[in-house]
């Protein structure tokens, strides 16, 4: 088996066991929509747009008295390290939207838009582990952009085992470590997303076998690197404000 | 849809010669050219075609995949395994080759008014086409990809029988591969060990945004991808069985040129759309035909050319498309300036391209000298261009308002 980690405890990438990758996120990056966001975690380069609130595309399917969530998830053939064309109605992908779609719907005050929808478009460019917890942040920073109301922002971030280490924002290549899970199964990847203020989860997702107290710990880490991303987004949110107001100053002056 | 004053006003502005956007006929819109801006693939770009808020933006990866021809038992066995109805070859038998594959990202649709299906017209209709509805070189191909899709168009297309944005996706990426394909130079080009092992460029384009002409920004990103695209120059050692064994050579890193191959884009040709906006003119030939179209303007037009053209000016696919008709004589007329426009774009674009080559040159001198980041100004400072103006990086650059004229590009 591959020694996961270097001589000093750091892991192949450099970083130390409970560290995140260099995060950089600009907001407003499509001009031609209501909202966007551009996030780069690693490698990972992920970037949302937002439309909306508008009409419901089929009236009938939103009748209800708040703002419906859709999420459309696109990930480029060339994300990952070997060449992928994915179908529209690719499983991975589904299921990605659909966990991306219920966290968000409880973050906004859907009720300020009744009978309306929000579309939320992610596209993947560059695929290098932790395309979800990216995608999420990326949502929710263009949400922020397009002005929808919201409760709190959403932080995801995930955390895994590598030979009984727990070890944050792993990678795509410490994700598909075999081995590295406790009895040999592939290494827990275990995305969480909260809600910064209250700390409160709203998703959790694991697909590996993890024995209870093990879990436990995962989630305090992948809690922690979530109030550490939700400190670099609120930073991104003032600095894009800043230079909206400073520019709208500008405008002013010149009137 | 268009309102019949807003066609009006269009149709009248171009009989005039000028442009919705204050653009000449013959001009195209400034253009925003980025490379290598994706380090997992072999080549990359990023063109914007047109201002900030309305553009027409596509992202352009290339991944090479080393193929490898079926010896003789092999493909025997694969030819008994196939249909004995297919006469086609086994795709492993094509040989070095570029394949595009056009797909819209995320809350993106296309819809191509001068494509449409036969799904959504009346039977009758479909039973006996008008002449106008299957012309073009490609009438074969779209009538293909209508039959397949009756029932999508009919619930998803954008109204009255255009296509389905998963059908013009489709049809995109068939006329790149066609369009890169012809001539055959990139079958030697890309030959690894002859008759045993080739290089397949897959070529994934996404849209971003369409706002007019995709096509030209299509081939024009592929263009700039291919040129810098870089393969690995593979060791070939004769195995036990007398078949090349290939490796990559220890030490080889992705981004220096003595160690990899690069593409030549000489032979890449590239489309030019020509729409004709308006009645045909009987005196100037020319008449009513832009390039570059905006989306108001694809609306507008009644017929286009698409032209391939290669940089030394020879004339590769062309499509004809739309209910107009074009006469001999306009057809001969265009694809004249078609040679010109190409010759005026590409040498503007692969200037760009090496203006581009010549700073990443210079920037990854400076990293070697010590600096691990260089400022842009001394990286600018070792080539001609003087400093970077606005808008531009080290690995983007701006092309202003081309007017592709001939007598404007001479002057220029």
């Amino acid at each position: 088996m591959v020694d996961r980690f270097l001589f000093s405890g750091l892991r192949q990438d450099g970083r130390r066991p409970k560290e995140l990758r260099l995060i950089e996120c600009e907001m407003g990056v499509e001009p031609g929509a209501d909202g966007s966001a551009v996030w780069h975690q690693g490698n990972t380069v992920v970037y949302a747009t937002v439309q909306g609130p508008k009409e419901s595309t089929f009236r009938s399917r939103n009748q209800t008295g708040r703002a419906q969530i859709s999420v459309e998830f696109f990930l480029a053939p060339f994300s990952g390290s070997d060449r992928r064309v994915r179908s529209r109605f690719d499983r991975r992908n589904k299921e990605i939207a659909q966990a991306l779609q219920q966290t968000l719907q409880t973050a906004i005050v859907g009720e300020q838009f009744p009978r309306s929808q929000i579309s939320i478009n992610i596209n993947v460019v560059q695929a290098d582990g932790g395309v979800r917890s990216a995608a999420m942040n990326a949502a929710t920073l263009a949400l922020v952009d397009a002005g929808i109301p919201m409760h709190d922002f959403v932080a995801c971030c995930s955390a895994g085992f590598l030979q009984d280490t727990a070890v944050l924002d792993p990678n795509s290549s410490e994700e598909g470590a075999a081995g590295g899970g406790p009895g040999g199964s592939a290494s827990p990847d275990l995305p969480v997303a909260l809600f910064p203020a209250s700390g409160e989860i709203s998703l959790l997702q694991l697909g590996s076998q993890l024995p209870c107290e093990k879990l436990a710990d995962l989630m305090q880490l992948a809690s922690e690197g979530c109030q550490q991303i939700a400190a670099l987004m609120r930073e991104c949110v003032t600095k894009h404000v800043a230079s909206r107001l400073r520019s709208r100053e500008t405008v002013t002056r010149t009137d | 849809m268009l309102s019949a004053g807003e066609r009006s006003f269009i149709e009248d502005g171009i009989a005039a010669g000028i442009r919705v956007d204050g653009r000449a006929p013959f001009t195209f819109r400034e253009m925003t050219l980025e490379v290598d801006v994706l380090p997992q693939a072999n080549g990359s770009a990023r063109l914007q075609l047109g201002s900030r808020t309305s553009k027409t933006n596509v992202l352009v990866g290339v991944k090479a995949e080393l193929g490898r021809y079926l010896s003789k038992a092999e493909s025997a066995a694969a030819t008994v395994e196939q249909d004995d109805s297919d006469e086609r070859p086994v795709a492993s038998q094509l040989g070095g080759r570029i394949d595009v594959t056009v797909q819209c990202t995320a809350g993106v649709h296309i819809s191509d008014p001068m494509l449409w299906s036969h799904s959504s017209q009346s039977p009758e209709a479909v039973a006996a086409p008008e002449p106008a509805a299957t012309s073009g070189v490609d009438g074969a191909a779209d009538a293909d990809a209508s039959a397949g899709a009756t029932q999508l168009g009919a619930t998803q297309g954008g109204g009255e029988g255009t296509l389905t944005s998963e059908e013009t996706e489709q049809l995109l990426s068939q006329r790149l591969t066609t369009l890169l394909n012809t001539g055959g130079a990139y079958k030697s080009l890309l030959e690894v060990v002859p008759a045993q092992y080739y290089w397949i460029l897959h070529v994934d384009a996404l849209v971003f945004e369409d706002n007019g002409n995709l096509l030209d920004a299509l081939a024009l990103a592929t263009r700039a991808a291919l040129h810098n695209t870089r393969v690995p120059r593979l060791k070939s050692t004769e195995g036990p069985t007398g078949e090349a064994e290939l490796e990559v050579p220890e030490g080889t890193l992705a981004d220096d040129d003595a160690q990899n191959i690069r593409i030549p884009i000489e032979p890449c040709p590239t489309f030019i759309t020509f729409n004709r906006v308006g009645p045909a003119a009987s005196g100037n030939p020319l008449q009513g035909f832009i390039v570059d179209a905006l989306p108001a303007e694809e609306r507008c037009s009644s017929v286009r050319l698409c032209v391939g053209i290669t940089s030394g000016g020879v004339t590769s696919t062309t499509l004809k498309e739309g209910p107009a008709s074009l006469s001999g004589q306009v057809l001969i007329e265009l694809l004249d300036r078609a040679r010109a426009s190409g010759s005026a774009l590409l040498g503007a674009f692969d200037q760009a391209l090496a203006r581009l080559e010549r700073r990443r040159a210079a920037a990854v001198r400076c990293a070697m000298e010590g600096s691990f980041a260089p400022p842009p100004e001394e990286a600018e400072s070792t080539v001609p261009e003087g400093p970077l103006t606005e808008g531009e990086e080290i690995s983007r650059t701006v092309l202003p308002l081309l007017n592709v004229t001939p007598a404007a590009a001479a002057s220029a």
